[in-house]
């Protein structure tokens, strides 16, 4: 109960006008911010770092809490309505997503989004409230080994994305881990396929791929396909929910919050991985599996919801041990220090209105960003209605802005160009995009946690099946793979038998 | 303050509906540091960027400077920030870059094609010293314990820091070879993200752990962490931990921070930077600033700090080459 | 329209096995050695290259044979005109060559220009003058608001 008091003493801070107002301008900047693609949180919060200095720190805090899950909320909407993802946490939500815009549903697509959020950040919120200190030492027993199993676990939802075939998904998935292996090898510091330019030495920015094979390939794919002038297609019918699609949004948003708060809780866990395993598990469970690949609310608001519990599981390291495990939780953990506070276990005891302002302020940012982005469904439909070679003029705008700012580099330029003509060519042949992005996210993090754990383990490979949550994690992976073909044999000799003694 | 505050609040919200043009202020040229622009080679968030926005507020808060920017141009170690330096500023009297320690590695490592030689030194700011960590449930109990064990067993000893090259693994290679083990054997676990080795050690998963002292000491100070040794040469005031060479290590290493600027400037244009840089580590600003992050002051400006980067360049080289991380 | 299809993915499978070729040579370079790991920095990238070769190969078999599953590809769109494509790519190479040398204004209208008349915006002086605004207020909104430091160029010197 001593956490109860404790956060409602957190209300009466952050309910005061004054750091309402923090939060409004937060939640507000971050919607905006996030709607445009590469220009993240993480950038945001560390430019208004210097704004902030003779500000109290709780509003401060309040502020930069709004805008990191403002930045979350708003990063559904580029992806639905005009499939540019600008962040990778957000792909996944644009493979349903603007299938769903472009079959004239693009409001229910952005209401299950933003009501996903909300319940995914409400409850999330409330599991960081009375859960933090335990879910974080949990996330402490995964080390090398276990992540490299729990990378393997993640690899087997490709299959949830393959497309057409499994050949040209696996090429896919291979082209995003070759991606992946350009740079400094973090483990010896060796160059590897950085062919000699030192812009290559920090390997290829995720965000640069993705902006790259979508915004930029879809751009180059409806310029020079005229032949399908249906891309943007206004909307048609209910700008709401029907009583259908609450039915199918309820159990996937649940179970991507369920996904999403210990991956973002975990110190090497992120905001991505739960969104491919909720995608993939929606897909398993979906009453028409057919649906997907069509338009199917389930694949938004899982992987949504998924990513917004993970945004809030990143506070818990972050503030129970001090952990930053996200570029904008690094940019937060230099802004406490700023203020000579050492977020940790301590941190609760020494700057308890702090901590419980915060924490309250989460939830009063989830209720603003619901209020904020409901009515914003119609606007942000109306972009539509924007006459092509503007929008996407302006798309290539934003694009090329969040691309040059990341890293103040021309060379990222020229990536983004090349990758965006791959993107077309993947889109032109239809082979799908997101098993490029999935391999480029893990295939690095596999390989680095790999060779981690057989460092320690002085090279035996044993290490993966004698760490229990390695090996634990290895043989779910394993049931993936194998369980289904086998199952739907079964299931499918049944249906067969059923049908056969059916027609007589 | 106020108004300042109004008028950034006036920006924002004129950057949000996008009309936007807000007063753009005119800097009068010629005079010399009426504007400032200090480049952090690497992503926010981190020291070197931290370095660059501290030194920005103490520098207009101080009315020293009237207008500072910072930019980030991260990447490879700052190699590429150097780079840009060296090459893009040639002789802009107006800009200076953070760099430190790491970058004298990240050279090396990276085979960069610039040096340092190649920049001019303006002076060594602030440091801040490593810290050799076990987990709370380590039997490890002190630093002897550690080195005797790195003596009979180098490889049973993973030791977790930052990536490869980096001031942790840099003080791992000293340690190692102080111990009386080959500097090769150091069975160095690297991380990318400071968030994430110290998740490894507090997870128990590595023997020991090596980071700066403002990443660990909250862990330490939660009883999470268990500290053997400091790499400070003394022992510091108000810090609980004995030196690595109190315990028979010989071994001292600061994670310095400088700040550097372009190349071919002329000795007016130095000189103006110099004054800058010196008044703003006089400022009570400045001093507030070390105070509050935990920042020791090493502030040593213009010709000795040339020939002290000169001295780490060769250390640094040298257990590189034995770790086998440089030829 | 199948051939022309055909041969463009055979041409893809192919690239494919190229990729993977060139990963393989450019993998010798890099050391072998692991140390306590054993497995070394090479042991992914030769396991990717080997994979692609692979997957490559069979991707060009299948399509050569026209046994891959039909392309869905949306209606009408067996053609792709080369010519808003090459507009799109001026645009965005333009921009490039410009952002540090012009700044960031007339790159991005540049782009912008580029990007609407490759999809077929008509009234060329409306659309310019359309890419010019949009630019001016992008480059102030975070220039000035959000303190980012986008290239002026000669035009926007001070700030």
């Amino acid at each position: 109960m001593a956490t109860l008091d404790a956060l409602l003493h957190g209300f009466s801070i952050a309910l005061t006008l004054h750091n309402l107002g923090w939060a409004l301008l937060g939640v507000t900047l971050g919607t905006a911010v996030g709607v445009l693609p590469g220009i993240g949180p993480a950038l945001t919060v560390s430019l208004l770092l210097p704004v902030t200095f003779g500000l109290e720190p709780t509003s401060a805090f309040i502020m930069f809490a709004g805008i990191y899950y403002g930045g979350m909320y708003g990063g559904s909407t580029a992806s639905i309505l005009l499939n540019t993802p600008g962040e990778s946490a957000s792909i996944i939500t644009a493979l349903e997503g603007n299938l769903m815009a472009r079959g004239g549903r693009a409001g229910p697509a952005l209401a299950t989004a933003a009501i996903g959020s909300f319940v995914a950040g409400t409850l999330a919120t409330v599991l960081l409230t009375f859960l933090a200190p335990l879910v974080a030492n949990l996330g402490l027993r995964f080390g090398p080994a276990d992540y490299f199993a729990l990378m393997v676990l993640s690899f087997t939802t490709v299959s949830a994305v393959l497309g057409r075939s499994l050949a040209w998904g696996l090429a896919s998935l291979l082209f995003g881990m070759a991606l992946g292996l350009v740079g400094i090898d973090v483990q010896t510091g060796q160059e590897r396929f950085t062919l000699g330019l030192p812009a290559l030495l920090d390997g290829i920015d995720v965000i640069v791929v993705v902006i790259g094979l979508f915004a930029v390939g879809e751009t180059l794919y409806v310029a020079s396909c005229p032949g399908d002038p249906e891309s943007v297609v206004p909307m048609r019918g209910s700008r709401w929910m029907s009583r259908r699609d609450w039915a199918r949004s309820w159990k996937p948003w649940l179970r991507g919050t369920a996904l999403g708060f210990p991956f973002g809780a975990m110190p090497a866990g992120g905001g991505e991985i739960p969104t491919f395993l909720s995608y993939a598990i929606e897909k398993r469970l979906a009453a028409k599996p057919d649906e997907f690949g069509k338009g199917a609310i389930e694949g938004v608001a899982g992987p949504e919801a998924a990513n917004n519990a993970a945004a809030a599981g990143v506070l818990v390291p972050l503030l129970t041990l001090g952990l930053p495990t996200s570029a904008t939780a690094a940019v937060m953990l230099a802004a406490f220090q700023q203020y000579g506070l050492q977020p940790g276990p301590l941190l609760f005891e020494n700057s308890g209105d702090l901590v419980w302002g915060l924490i309250a302020s989460l939830y009063i940012g989830n209720v603003m960003l619901l209020a904020l982005n409901l009515p914003l469904v119609g606007l942000w439909v109306r972009l539509l209605s924007i006459p092509r070679p503007y929008l996407y003029g302006g798309i290539l705008t934003f694009a090329t802005l969040g691309t040059y700012t990341l890293n103040n580099s021309v060379a990222d330029l020229v990536t983004l160009y090349l990758v965006g003509v791959v993107g077309f060519l993947m889109r032109r042949f239809d082979i799908p995009v997101a098993p490029a992005v999935i391999g480029l996210i893990l295939g690095p993090m596999a390989e680095q946690q790999m060779r981690r754990a057989l460092s320690i383990s002085e090279g035996h490979f044993s290490i993966f099946v004698t760490e229990p949550i390695a090996a634990t994690l290895l043989a779910v992976a394993a049931l993936v793979l194998v369980a289904p073909p086998v199952w739907r044999r079964l299931h499918s000799g049944q249906v067969a038998r059923a049908k056969s003694r059916q027609t007589p | 303050m106020l108004l300042k505050f109004a008028k950034r609040h006036v920006a924002l919200l004129l950057a949000l509906t996008g009309i936007g043009a807000a007063s753009v202020a005119g800097a009068a040229e010629g005079e010399p540091l009426q504007r400032l622009k200090i480049m952090a080679p690497a992503a926010p968030g981190g020291g070197w960027d931290t370095t660059a926005r501290q030194m920005q507020a103490a520098l207009t808060q101080a009315r020293i400077v009237r207008t500072v920017q910072v930019n980030n141009v991260p990447g490879a170690g700052g190699t590429i920030g150097l780079a840009t330096l060296a090459n893009n500023l040639k002789g802009d009297g107006n800009q200076l870059m953070v760099n430190g320690l790491v970058m004298v590695g990240a050279i090396l490592t990276n085979k960069s094609a610039v040096t340092l030689s190649q920049v001019t030194p303006i002076a060594r700011l602030t440091g801040e010293y490593e810290v050799v960590v076990v987990p709370a449930q380590s039997p490890i109990r002190s630093m002897q314990e550690l080195a005797a064990r790195l003596k009979s067993n180098p490889g049973g000893v993973s030791i977790a820091g930052g990536s490869a090259g980096g001031t942790d693994h840099i003080l791992a290679g000293l340690v190692v070879r102080a111990a009386g083990a080959d500097p090769a054997k150091t069975n160095y676990i690297a991380y990318s993200g400071g968030g994430e080795a110290l998740a490894a050690i507090m997870g128990n998963h590595v023997t020991a752990g090596i980071s700066g002292y403002g990443e660990l000491i909250g862990p330490i100070k939660a009883g999470r962490l268990r500290a053997l040794a400091i790499s400070s040469d003394k022992r510091m005031p108000g810090i609980d931990i004995p030196t690595l060479k109190e315990s028979g290590i010989d071994v001292g290493l600061a994670n310095w921070r400088s700040v550097v600027a372009p190349p071919g400037l002329s000795t007016a244009q130095r000189q103006a930077l110099l004054d800058a840089v010196d008044r703003m580590v006089k400022s009570p600003e400045w001093q507030a600033t070390l105070a509050k992050n935990d920042w020791v002051d090493l502030y040593l400006p213009g010709a000795a700090f040339s020939t002290y980067l000169r001295a780490e360049e060769s250390r640094v080289t040298d257990i590189l080459k034995s770790i086998g991380l440089a030829k | 329209m199948g051939n022309r299809f055909l041969r463009g993915e055979v041409l893809i499978a192919a690239g494919i096995v190229a990729l993977g070729v060139a990963m393989a040579v450019a993998t010798l370079a890099i050391p072998a050695s692991g140390g306590y790991e054993r497995i070394g920095p090479a042991a992914y990238p030769w396991a990717i290259a080997l994979s692609l070769v692979i997957i490559g190969a069979i991707l060009v078999r299948e399509a050569a044979r026209g046994t891959a599953p039909a392309i869905s590809a949306g209606p009408g769109s067996d053609r792709t005109a080369l010519r808003p494509f090459g507009f799109v790519s001026l645009g965005l190479i333009l921009h490039l060559l410009l952002i540090e040398r012009a700044g960031f204004v007339i790159a991005s209208a540049t782009l912008f220009f580029c990007t609407a008349r490759a999809l077929g915006a008509r009234h060329w002086i409306v659309t310019a003058a359309i890419a010019v605004a949009l630019s001016i207020a992008v480059y102030f909104a975070f220039s000035s608001g959000l303190n980012l430091d986008l290239p002026a160029g000669p035009w926007l010197g001070g700030w």
